[in-house]
């Protein structure tokens, strides 16, 4: 009888025998996600460190196409997480401008729960902590500063082409859900811009700016309003049950 | 509102197979019956008491028999009424010793090593070499149950074992992983044996044995077909219309939640669950341990990725039911370990209530507050809450684990580094909402303020104010669950509180409670009720 063991370290990738290879009907392929790439990520073809390379060169693709795919950037990670020296600092880089990206969805710390320890106090990713940090502090104009003046900083996101866009992208929901009115000023310097650029950032939104230009105002939404709300309380039938009940016995 | 998806079809405690239903001293005097005639002419070499040796060959006649309602008597009662009585600090007999009583029979072996394993790691400190062993056995039993034949095997075990099986082969790699990442204690020996046999523990196999059950009970598709409809027999196929396949099975997806938990993966743990509904009364509702085991790592895993107010629900509603049935689990031998999983989820519902403060189901809310009282209240209070926080944290946290072996050439002791990892991140997150709390309770006050004011009341200048303000917004926002997987869910505000600015002016509105009279009013004509037909009783 073959043990489990010797089975699998010899190939640690598929370890099934018969084979676990078809994704589970009930995980659908995301837009613009690869098949192949869907076919590892969804199966226990993602533990098989092979798929290294295929996997690092779609993250790469990922930043110059603007399309951000979370599970397969964390396959990545449990990859380096299971296998160490394949590590590669660049990727993880890459993946973590990504989750930037990503925001207000928490991704860049489910990033760092996979990372191991010696990681965080890699320069680079020291760096993208930082940044991170003040987004997720709303520090828009320190996050901007930092960004265009530290040395390195600008470099480690260079190669994601959308990234300023992105970030706008989450600096612009952030207010949008605040304020239904800001100054054209401060909305300048959350986003980053200025004069014609800003024009077209707001005009992109379709907000509306008032006569003198000073104002913009920010479509209503639920979240930008706040109504006082009475929550009643309600019963529902099952509570009564054991009520009912004793009202059968007593007849 | 706060609402309670989770719950709509509660779980009656009885209809859970809840452990330890049966009355024990029935079968203590019993056993002094078991055939005692008819014994093979064997003299073992370890003295075997009488009584043990008779538990042993009634327990082999059952698993032989496939009589599985006596096996959950002997698996639940016997076996630990035993363990009191002779080996409460020492091993059971050595499997070597029993094998002539049962004829060498293999499967029953395994099974007996299971236990016998899993008894050395909860009353004694088990050495390399049980571990090596206790590894090398669950092989034995995977492979028997996997690969052994085309056909499926046809042994049945009760489902509280089944699940023990799955619990408790987790919580021996989690073990091995701690064990072996204390290189400093090691001897040379015991280093020479790690390095010998990277496979024992190993993460790939670990996760081998749990996607191969998935796989071959077919556990995702029998899940989809009762989901969406369709043929179940033949979804479930030969092996996974056997309970033993399918439970094996659908202990495994829990297994792998708990897996990738402990490796920080949050989003694979709950991906693993995509096909398990929780606010349906799922097989996870059939065994207790694994009930409580489900909602505290999913609870666990929203946290980590700021789903609060959904972690809150999962904790919620399993701490309801914990204390709704409570009266079933003190007779239970995992009586124990339900009640520290649920003082750590006590702990992580207070942490996650300080962080998105909403209403929640009034029994939990004031057990949370004789437990947690103190520590809520310091969790409210900016810097100087953080180390209730971390206190509470690593207190309920589960124990991580780094899934690659240490290098064994450095002599320093790491295994408490994946806990601090995942801490130390969680903290950095707790850092960034401070401040939330405190301007919750001065924006309570009003229904407009100015944010000049606001910056004068918490003494802070006005910039930061705002951008405080904005914190406040973001940070109150989460994905919420609303129907589909577990890890489905869209952004809302969480809190009764909200707000919005015009230009530098705030508008609150606050969101109450209207009053709650008819939950007291249910509670108290059922106690009224009661003294009643109590009264009638005695009056008859």
């Amino acid at each position: 009888m073959p043990s489990v063991e010797e089975e699998q370290y010899e190939a640690p990738g598929s370890p099934v025998p018969n084979g676990f290879g078809i994704p589970s009907p009930a995980a659908p392929c995301p837009p613009n996600r690869p098949e192949d790439i869907h076919r590892i990520v969804e199966t226990v073809d993602r533990y098989n460190p092979q798929n290294i390379p295929v996997l690092e060169s779609y993250v790469e693709e990922q930043m110059e196409r603007d399309v951000y795919d979370r599970d397969a950037c964390l396959a990545v990670l449990k990859l380096y997480q299971f296998n160490p020296t394949f590590n590669n600092i660049e990727v993880v880089t890459n993946i973590l401008g990504l989750a930037l990206g990503a925001l207000p969805d928490p991704d860049f710390n489910l990033c760092l729960y996979m990372l191991n320890e010696d990681i965080l106090t890699d320069n680079s990713v020291e760096k993208l902590i930082h940044l991170h940090h003040l987004l997720e502090q709303a520090k828009f104009q320190e996050f901007w500063a930092y960004l265009n003046t530290t040395e390195g900083a600008r470099d480690l996101v260079a190669k994601y082409l959308h990234f300023d866009r992105r970030i706008r992208e989450y600096a612009s929901v952030t207010v949008g859900i605040a304020y239904q009115a800001i100054e054209k000023e401060r909305l300048g310097e959350y986003l980053a811009l200025e004069g014609v650029d800003l024009d077209q950032w707001i005009a992109e939104k379709g907000w509306n700016v008032d006569k003198d230009s000073k104002l913009v105002n920010l479509p209503i939404s639920k979240e930008n309003q706040a109504r006082p709300v009475i929550v009643q309380e309600s019963i529902k039938f099952e509570q009564l049950t054991k009520i009912i009940g004793y009202g059968r016995l007593t007849q | 509102m706060y609402q309670e998806p989770y719950d709509e079809d509660e779980v009656r405690a009885d209809e859970v197979e809840l452990p330890t239903v049966y009355a024990g001293d029935e079968y203590a005097e019993e056993e002094i019956d078991y055939q005692t005639e008819g014994l093979p002419a064997f003299a073992p070499e370890i003295q075997i008491p009488e009584l043990v040796r008779n538990f042993i060959l009634h327990f082999h006649r059952n698993v032989t028999e496939r009589n599985v309602w006596d096996l959950h008597a002997i698996y639940e009662n016997g076996w630990n009424k035993l363990t009191e009585k002779f080996y409460p600090k020492t091993a059971w007999p050595d499997p070597e010793a029993i094998a002539g009583l049962v004829n060498d029979d293999p499967v029953f072996l395994i099974l007996y090593k299971e236990l016998y394993y899993r008894h050395i790691y909860s009353k004694m400190t088990p050495t390399i070499e049980d571990r090596i062993a206790s590894y090398s056995n669950y092989c034995d039993l995977f492979n028997y149950i996997l690969n052994s034949s085309t056909e499926p095997s046809d042994l049945e075990l009760p489902n509280q074992w089944l699940w023990d099986i799955i619990d408790e082969f987790i919580y021996q790699f989690q073990s091995f992983c701690m064990y072996r990442s204390k290189v400093k204690n090691k001897s040379e020996i015991e280093i020479e044996l790690l390095k010998e046999r990277p496979d024992v523990w190993n993460v790939h196999n670990v996760l081998n044995v749990l996607y191969s059950l998935i796989q071959k009970s077919r556990i995702n598709e029998q899940l989809l077909v009762s989901k969406n409809g369709g043929d179940m027999l033949e979804a479930a196929g030969d092996f996974g219309s056997r309970p033993l396949y399918r439970l094996l099975g659908y202990f495994s997806i829990i297994g792998l939640l708990r897996v990738h938990c402990l490796l920080g993966d949050y989003v694979l743990a709950l991906k693993t669950m995509e096909n398990v509904e929780l606010n349906k009364k799922g097989l996870f509702a059939r065994v207790t341990a694994c009930h409580v085991t489900t909602y505290y790592y999913v609870g666990f895993a929203y946290m980590m990725m700021r789903r609060y107010s959904d972690a809150i629900k999962a904790f919620a509603h399993i701490l309801l039911f914990v204390s709704r049935t409570k009266q079933y689990h003190t007779r239970s031998y995992q009586f124990e370990a339900i009640s520290k999983k649920s003082e750590q989820m006590y702990a992580l519902l207070a942490m996650c209530v300080a962080l998105s403060p909403q209403r929640i189901d009034e029994n939990v809310h004031t057990t949370m507050r004789e437990k947690y009282g103190e520590q809520s209240m310091k969790m409210q209070r900016g810097e100087e809450g953080l180390p209730t926080f971390e206190e509470l944290f690593n207190f309920a946290c589960p124990k991580f684990i780094s899934p690659v072996p240490p290098d064994y050439e450095v002599a320093v002791n790491a295994s408490h580094e994946p806990t601090r990892h995942q801490q130390r991140i969680f903290m950095a997150e707790v850092r960034t909402q401070l401040l939330v709390p405190t301007i919750r309770s001065f924006l309570k006050l009003y229904t407009t303020l100015g944010v000049e004011k606001l910056a004068a009341f918490l003494d802070l200048p006005v910039d930061e104010v705002r951008t405080q303000l904005l914190v406040f917004k973001h940070k109150t926002r989460q994905r919420r669950y609303e129907s589909g997987s577990v890890l489905e869910g869209d952004f809302g505000p969480t809190t009764d509180l909200d707000f919005y600015l015009k230009q530098d002016l705030i508008y609150i509105a606050e969101s109450k409670q209207g009053r709650r009279v008819g939950e007291w009013f249910i509670r108290h004509i059922n106690k009224f009720e009661d003294i009643v037909s109590n009264m009638e009783k005695r009056h008859e």
